[in-house]
């Protein structure tokens, strides 16, 4: 059965992969090919920080920097936009958390398709590398918002119509290719590759976070497939599938009978669930790490389960809401206004739980929980104007102000980014065998948490008082009182301030990578599977001679366990575990002989 | 690769019954599974462009069907045929004659696809060119990526001929779903009227203009 028994130890080594290049580059590993997503996602999540950046600098001093006309300003908002969304976060959680975690957190040896893992990186890598190019084509990055609503994305006017629209175009589908590979693999390893004992219902939440979300990715990523596609033909072959007929820079065009709303609904159709692709992996980590930081069963597992499985079913009946003011029935606005509300109670139940595990909880303000912590902050202050949004009435008036802005960066931007920096800081012993620095770590956090909130916060109060958004200047407005400008100039030096902090960040885990110091297999003393494979980092194939057997589900904190001073029980020490409080003290190396009880295998 | 099949050869991971290694067959059974749902999701939404276009008062459906398309459906009876029988020879360990027969599924998908682009030809002969109007784009972009799943299929079959294994059963499996998937297009594309959809959107309450 084990893969260790005919071969020595020595033997197996033999058959891992050697060279630098298998190792490394070519690897079918999911572990290597996690980290390969991850450092590519956080490299391109730079790119799209940096082009922020670059958008406060017009709106807090307008005019001061001659650099930023127009047409670039567009062309910044656009990139930032799409690059946080997709090649960002959606790369980030399924890519990175989803392939070092799946494997690890089930038991598994390895996805169960290793060679299309690869695929799915080097397609992603492709995609990274044409959105670039399109920095570098004559006419520059398309301009048209990262919605790319057409007609405007291909006419002339917008930047970008000569070659950025195509090259954009060109990148998403080799994006969701690269998605539609990763998610085959993740979706089957779930499925079938899951270790003896590990049920469905005994898996970490972090893995039906991941699990759904990469459902919603599978069955959303085609509609903006077949989006990217028709308009790649409305651009290229000039068909009319988007495009009405129109009079353009005084030019009867050669289009006819195309609808723009069709695109919408293409568009939002994927847009929405893409919302939750994003949201399910964090509610999942979060889940986790609370539970683990504050040494306590997640308060209401089967709940949070359920929650995130209506959530990810309720988030394709919902798209229509990011169109309240293109003109629909208002039968229609009132179906989707009242689905997006229904939305808002499976994930409030999360927040409770989140609350309910936290209290009288032990509870250890470790980096990670500070990450966690300030995501449900966000994450309720984002979730909650989402409310005001999601009716139609209130919506029609703010929907072209900053009041939207603020709302989908707290929800959709600083939140999951929060996650995603808790997940790496909690998962990051794991991955290197080493310890950051907790200072820089905590001042990472606080810089972060309370900047996000000293640049959205005020937006809210920009959007109220009515000031626009996606506009590139906002001098000679009566309506926009001075008051507005210096609250800009303010958000701005923030933001400034809060990208350079970054930096904390990117130094302190490449520091970490060679001087910080050593971990061990399991510094939180987390019961979940990851945190028992014999190695740390994990080798090729994970388990050693061995695969573990899971006797109980991953969140049992708080109770007498094995171990000096343990409070927690693992998932695969022993049945005895757990129901006898008078049970004979675990081998201190118990989590290495897994228990081979017949008895446990359900026949 | 050979510390994969290392794995693989000595005990992948279980079921989640501990019933022995659940790959390569039932990874790749669901894996396929997952892919035939993906890939409906994917003509399942054209279709649903298709026909919110198509309830739009300007709407010229295509009348011309060119004798081609028959050809094609037949060709590709013939593959999901020809795979079906190397799928039987496969199980009944006959490897040599599942491989000429997956072989002659391959050929048989191939000539599929050249009969497309002869359809295209006579599409625009006809005068049905792309752009004319938003029925012929809808014709040339949904059989377009109807022919592009077939040879994505012929690459993956071609890997299958050279193993002559159990991945026949899934070639197999994947050239019926591309027959049924053909039907649907076809109907899609001559048969679903104006008024069906008109008659349709106003059954479920759509306002059509």
């Amino acid at each position: 059965m084990s893969y260790g028994e005919e071969h020595g130890h020595d033997d197996e080594n033999h058959h891992a992969p050697q060279s630098f290049w298998t190792k490394y580059v070519w690897s079918q590993d999911h572990k290597v090919i996690a980290i390969q997503y991850t450092l590519t996602a956080l490299f391109i999540g730079t790119v799209g920080l940096i082009l922020s950046d670059l958008m406060r600098l017009q709106l807090g001093f307008p005019g001061k920097f001659q650099f930023i006309d127009p047409n670039s300003y567009y062309q910044f908002i656009t990139m930032h936009g799409m690059i946080m969304v997709v090649y960002l976060l959606t790369a980030l959680f399924l890519g990175g958390f989803g392939n070092y975690l799946i494997p690890l957190m089930v038991g598994a040896r390895d996805m169960v398709f290793p060679f299309l893992n690869m695929l799915s990186y080097w397609f992603y890598l492709l995609a990274v590398v044409i959105l670039c190019v399109s920095f570098f084509v004559p006419g520059g990055p398309t301009g048209a918002g990262w919605t790319l609503y057409p007609p405007q994305a291909i006419l002339p006017g917008t930047p970008g119509t000569e070659w950025g629209i195509i090259v954009m175009l060109v990148s998403l589908a080799v994006f969701i290719v690269a998605a539609t590979m990763g998610g085959l693999n993740y979706v089957t390893t779930v499925l079938q590759a899951r270790t003896r004992g590990m049920t469905l219902m005994r898996m970490p939440l972090s893995v039906w976070g991941i699990f759904v979300a990469t459902i919603l990715a599978l069955l959303a990523f085609p509609a903006l497939f077949v989006s990217a596609v028709m308009m790649m033909f409305d651009k290229t072959l000039h068909t009319s599938f988007f495009m009405p007929a129109l009079v353009s820079m005084g030019q009867q065009l050669n289009y006819k009978g195309g609808s723009p709303l069709l695109f919408q609904h293409l568009f939002w159709f994927f847009g929405h669930p893409e919302v939750y692709i994003v949201a399910l992996p964090a509610f999942g980590v979060i889940s986790d790490l609370i539970s683990v930081h504050a040494r306590k069963c997640i308060f209401g597992y089967r709940m949070m389960v359920w929650a995130i499985v209506i959530i990810g079913g309720l988030s394709f009946v919902v798209w229509a809401h990011h169109m309240y003011v293109s003109g629909m029935h208002p039968w229609f606005g009132f179906f989707f206004a009242t689905t997006t509300l229904i939305i808002a109670v499976p994930t409030a139940l999360k927040v409770y739980n989140w609350t309910l595990t936290l209290w009288r909880g032990d509870i250890h303000l470790t980096v990670p929980m500070l990450f966690a912590l300030g995501f449900i902050s966000t994450f309720l202050i984002g979730g909650l104007t989402g409310l005001f949004l999601g009716n139609v009435s209130v919506d029609i008036p703010l929907s072209n102000t900053y009041f939207v802005v603020a709302h989908f960066h707290m929800v959709m931007g600083v939140s999951p980014v929060l996650a995603v920096f808790g997940g790496l800081y909690h998962w990051y012993p794991k991955v290197t065998g080493r310890m950051y620095s907790e200072k820089l770590g905590q001042a990472h956090f606080w810089i972060t948490f309370i900047g996000a909130y000293a640049i959205f916060f005020p937006m809210h109060y920009l959007g109220i008082l009515g000031m626009p958004r996606r506009y590139y200047a906002y001098e000679n407005y009566a309506f926009i009182p001075e008051s507005a400008h210096t609250l800009n100039a303010f958000i701005s030096v923030v933001a400034l301030f809060v990208g350079v902090a970054q930096l904390l960040f990117l130094f302190n885990i490449m520091w970490s990578v060679r001087r910080g110091t050593a971990a061990g297999g399991n510094p939180w003393r987390a019961a979940s599977l990851e945190w028992y494979t014999p190695q740390t980092p994990p080798e090729h194939g994970n388990w050693g001679p061995e695969l573990p057997s899971v006797h109980r589900g991953a969140y049992e904190y708080g109770v007498d366990g094995p171990g000096a001073g343990g409070d927690y029980i693992p998932q695969n020490a022993g049945p005895e575990y757990g129901a006898d409080p008078h049970a004979p003290p675990p081998h201190p190396k118990a989590h290495l002989s897994p228990h081979h009880d017949p008895a446990e295998v359900p026949k | 690769m050979s510390a994969n099949a290392t794995l693989r050869a000595n005990g992948g991971p279980h079921d989640a019954r501990g019933n022995g290694p659940a790959w390569p067959q039932g990874a790749r059974r669901i894996g396929l599974w997952v892919f035939m749902v993906v890939v409906s999701t994917l003509f399942g939404l054209f279709a649903v462009a298709y026909m919110m276009r198509a309830a739009y008062d300007d709407w010229r459906p295509i009348t011309f069907v060119p004798w081609q398309l028959y050809c094609s459906t037949g060709l590709l009876v013939l593959c999901s045929l020809a795979w079906e029988l190397a799928r039987r020879h496969v199980a009944a360990g006959r490897l040599e004659a599942a491989r000429s027969a997956s072989i002659g599924a391959l050929v048989l998908s191939a000539m599929f696809v050249l009969s497309q682009l002869y359809a295209w030809q006579a599409m625009t002969a006809a005068d049905y060119s792309v752009a004319a109007n938003p029925a012929n784009s809808f014709f040339y972009l949904i059989t377009g990526l109807h022919a592009m799943h077939v040879m994505g299929g012929m690459v993956a079959g071609a890997f299958a001929v050279r193993r002559a294994g159990e991945a026949i059963g899934l070639c197999a499996q994947y050239w019926h779903f591309l027959f049924v998937l053909w039907l649907a297009v076809f109907a899609l594309l001559f048969m679903v009227t104006p008024d069906l959809v008109r008659a349709f959107c106003t059954t479920i309450g759509i306002p059509v203009r």
